[in-house]
């Protein structure tokens, strides 16, 4: 028992946990995006990851069951919102889409009302797979769900019936303003921290499965597994929406495996136990990302100019991971929840 | 110099602490029974002593060789060998796959042949089923191929965690028969059971544990004395 | 015809191998190695930019540094994440394919890097009238001969016997004096051994070099795995023979919807793991024990 209590933050509802991430994205999200506009894109870009990472929290941090999966379930929803959204003007004489099924093509809804869709989309599909999927634990689990985005991409990057294949997908509309997308964001948070803190999140820390090991999986914990792999796709699906809104197109290989090794890197450097965990990692790895970017392209930043060759940035995000992991497997947080710095006494 | 020296060994695993100060010492040739109800600790013992878990304190050497941090097959090497709980035979290869496996921690490899054919001789029913799946003997044969297994490596000292386990008595009372044949030997042995009976009489000496402490140290002769052993193994408080 | 069949046996052969390659390291260590990929990726790569020298000199080159990059994923990354539990060790080594492509970007370049391996084995010959490419012999005989090679390693030397039973029960054979560390550095290295040999197999028959050049064959050789039977070498080996044919055969009978060979493949991978989590080679539920 004594080992559980130490994986997971979280036991019960504590307003610190909560809105200390509230305030931290809000205001870093505010600072950063507006001071410019391509600035503001990268910020938009962090949130629809944010999303993903969360998605990702709910499932494969408290359960401790790894899913690759969850790509699976962003590309569907980005294909959904993306396809939902873009004018019908685009989708019948662009040339990326002459084999698009007419229904298809002549529907036209609002943002909000395809975001909604989209995760609705994402939750059903992750139920239905994962009345099955769920059956399984440790590597059976990484594979089948590997084999999951597998199918979903070999789909979708195929067939021009169902959207552009290999192709973009035009005409995608942008968020208007930053305020949607943090909107989003933070409504995804709080649906995240009130199932970790509810008996749901508890059952499903208590029966993380650390090892290939776990004893034979009773009817209750799969139930539970089950529903949170619903909701995790929810938010998958809702976070490829929400990429797709801010790239304003849809692009099968956005949701491949470069997005899952993105996203995962995210969940498992921050730590995977925490929503806390969640926003360091992703936190961590844009900012980092960022900076490595304007280093690229050969801007100063306070002042330094440092010249790097095009490429360093992805090798240091596989390195951070793959260094983050040998460091501290549990992640920088430790998995525990945001707390505000105590110099009394260090808890244990 | 004793054999096998275990000095105030305190162990766990991880926050969790199962033994609090053990120390025993064991001779060459001689048996030492260590006997004890569920969950006192006598696995996380035998676990300790061949460095599959590290102790938190303590010291334990063989031989005069201090042997703690180190891990279980550079301590086989040095001639102390675990016939583990169930056995743990390799159920899919065969008989004689199993016997080639313990030779794997023998320290002298031009003796190997002979070795073999030692162990073939105390036990013979492993020659007439070498070519067989290991997993198709019966519980006793998985047993004796189980403690063949670990002769082979010619270990100073043999240690089994309960082999009475699931065994009928017949077959209880060969595989003991054996062991006093191997002490007689040279090697010791040291037996982990939760049958007191079995072992009080037939080792030199048995430990009494419980709670992860040795409550009591008996020879055959106070086994003979049912109350007292009673009260060691039950742990009456008077 | 006989093409058609050389090809699907040779393809096969070369899953087979790479599975043979992912399922000892993963017997010892309970670690799906993505970045095995990388392992057949930089023997291909190595043999395009050695190409002016024999090719026999050439490939020891190639051997060498698949070997030795495979020892030192253990030696540095992998042995200190023992016992972290199978899915960091699966992201880990997730990470460290990723880590890997991007290092083979920065020295050799995004674009392909090409170059015509032995061109010799592209010409054709007669067999039973028919005209079958040289390439396709050669890669059924090469992994024969490499498969028999293993399989008397595995079934019949005192490593493969350790190597079969440290994949059942490790800690068994820890205490029976199986060196750990040893061991499945020793995996590592024939699973880079066999990544070379693959390598090689692939560059002749496509000689356009990229970083993710093994990602493919890896992903297959897993699927071959999990079919097969991730427990037993010779089930994972024979799983990536029949993916191999499997898909040979999709592409051959599918016509037009070839390109969805790959999800048919995926959809039973999962059918498989379903109803037989241990691949088929095994007894119903056996990957519980893993």
């Amino acid at each position: 028992m004594e080992k559980i209590k130490n994986i997971s933050g979280i036991t019960r509802f504590s307003l610190t946990e909560l809105f200390g991430p509230i305030l931290i994205i809000t205001a870093a999200s505010c600072l950063i995006g507006f001071s410019s506009a391509s600035l503001m894109l990268t910020v938009q870009f962090a949130l629809c990851y944010f999303v993903m990472v969360l998605a990702l929290q709910v499932f494969v941090g408290n359960s401790g069951v790894l899913s690759f999966g969850h790509g699976a379930f962003a590309m569907l929803g980005a294909f959904v919102s993306g396809l939902l959204t873009a004018p019908v003007r685009i989708k019948n004489n662009a040339l990326s889409m002459t084999d698009l099924l007419q229904s298809i093509a002549d529907i036209q809804v609002n943002l909000y009302l395809s975001l909604l869709i989209a995760a609705i989309v994402g939750g059903v599909v992750a139920g239905i797979t994962g009345v099955f999927l769920m059956r399984l634990n440790g590597l059976a689990a990484g594979i089948a769900t590997f084999a999951l985005l597998g199918v979903a991409y070999n789909f979708f990057f195929n067939n021009t019936k169902f959207g552009p294949g290999s192709q973009a997908l035009p005409g995608v509309p942008k968020f208007q303003n930053l305020f949607i997308p943090l909107l989003l964001a933070l409504v995804a948070l709080v649906l995240v921290y009130l199932l970790n803190v509810s008996s749901i999140g508890r059952t499903l820390r208590a029966t993380r499965e650390d090892n290939l090991a776990a004893p034979a999986l009773g009817i209750n914990i799969i139930r539970v597994r089950r529903i949170a792999f619903a909701l995790s796709g929810a938010l998958a699906g809702l976070a490829g929406a929400m990429y797709s809104h801010v790239a304003g197109t849809v692009q099968v290989q956005d949701y491949y495996l470069g997005f899952t090794f993105l996203t995962l890197s995210m969940l498992v450097i921050g730590g995977s136990g925490s929503i806390w965990g969640a926003l360091v990692g992703t936190l961590l790895v844009i900012s980092v990302g960022q900076v490595l970017l304007m280093m690229e392209q050969g801007k100063a930043i306070f002042g330094l100019s440092i010249d790097l060759p095009n490429g360093a940035r992805a090798i240091f995000i596989a390195a951070t991971l793959v260094v983050a992991l040998l460091w501290r497997s549990s992640g920088v947080t430790n998995g525990k929840e945001f707390a505000f710095p105590n110099f009394k006494k260090k808890s244990n | 110099m004793s054999l096998l020296e275990v000095n105030d060994v305190y162990s766990g695993y991880g926050k969790v602490e199962v033994l609090f100060g053990i120390s025993f010492k064991i001779e060459p040739g001689k048996s030492l029974g260590i006997v004890g109800p569920n969950g006192v600790g006598k696995s996380t013992l035998l676990k300790t002593i061949v460095g599959e878990i590290q102790p938190k304190s303590g010291a334990i050497s063989l031989n005069g060789i201090e042997i703690l941090g180190k891990g279980p097959e550079d301590i086989v090497r040095l001639g102390l060998c675990l016939v583990p709980e169930g056995r743990q035979i390799f159920g899919g290869l065969s008989v004689a796959e199993n016997l080639q496996l313990g030779l794997t921690g023998r320290q002298d490899k031009s003796t190997s042949k002979k070795a073999l054919d030692k162990v073939k001789e105390i036990f013979p029913v492993l020659t007439s089923h070498a070519k067989h799946q290991a997993g198709m003997l019966s519980g006793g044969q998985q047993q004796q191929l189980a403690i063949a297994r670990a002769l082979i490596a010619d270990p100073k000292i043999l240690l089994l965690d309960e082999p009475s386990l699931g065994l009928s008595p017949t077959v209880i009372k060969d595989v003991f028969d054996q062991l006093k044949s191997i002490i007689s030997n040279g090697t010791s042995v040291i037996i982990v059971e939760q049958r007191a009976h079995l072992v009080t009489s037939f080792a030199d000496e048995t430990l009494i544990m419980r709670n992860g402490k040795i409550q009591a140290r008996i020879t055959p002769e106070d086994a003979k004395d049912e109350l007292k052993l009673k009260h060691a193994y039950f742990g009456s408080d008077n | 015809m006989i093409q058609a069949i050389l090809d699907a046996i040779s393809l096969g052969g070369t899953y087979a191998l790479a599975a043979l390659g992912l399922g000892l390291v993963f017997g010892v260590m309970r670690l799906v190695n993505f970045a095995h990929a990388e392992l057949i990726t930089i023997s291909a790569y190595i043999l395009v930019v050695t190409n002016d020298l024999p090719l026999l000199v050439s490939f020891i080159i190639a051997a060498v540094v698949t070997t030795l990059l495979a020892v030192a994923m253990e030696l540095l990354i992998y042995r200190r994440l023992r016992g972290t539990g199978p899915a960091i060790m699966l992201i880990a080594s997730f990470g460290l394919s990723v880590l890997l492509q991007r290092v083979y970007e920065l020295i050799f370049g995004a674009l392909p890097k090409s170059a015509a391996i032995a061109p010799w084995m592209s010409g054709e010959v007669k067999v039973a009238g028919a005209s079958v490419t040289i390439s396709s012999i050669a890669t059924v005989v090469i992994t024969i001969v490499i498969l028999l090679i293993a399989g008397y390693l595995i079934e019949r030397t005192s490593l493969g016997l350790q190597l079969r039973a440290a994949a059942i029960d490790f800690k068994t054979a820890r205490l029976l004096g199986v060196r750990s560390n040893r061991l499945i550095a020793a995996a590592f290295a024939i699973s880079g051994v066999l990544a070379a040999i693959v390598g090689f197999i692939v560059v002749v028959e496509n000689p356009q070099v990229s970083p993710m050049y093994g990602v493919n064959i890896t992903i297959l050789a897993l699927v071959g795995i999990v079919i097969g039977g991730i427990s037993s070498l010779r089930g994972s080996a024979l799983g990536g023979f029949m993916v191999g044919v499997i898909l040979s055969l999709l592409n051959t009978f599918l016509g037009n919807a070839r390109v969805y060979a790959y999800s048919w493949l995926f959809l039973l991978v999962l059918i498989i793991l379903l109803v037989r989590p241990g691949g088929i080679m095994s007894k119903a539920n056996e990957m519980e024990r893993v």
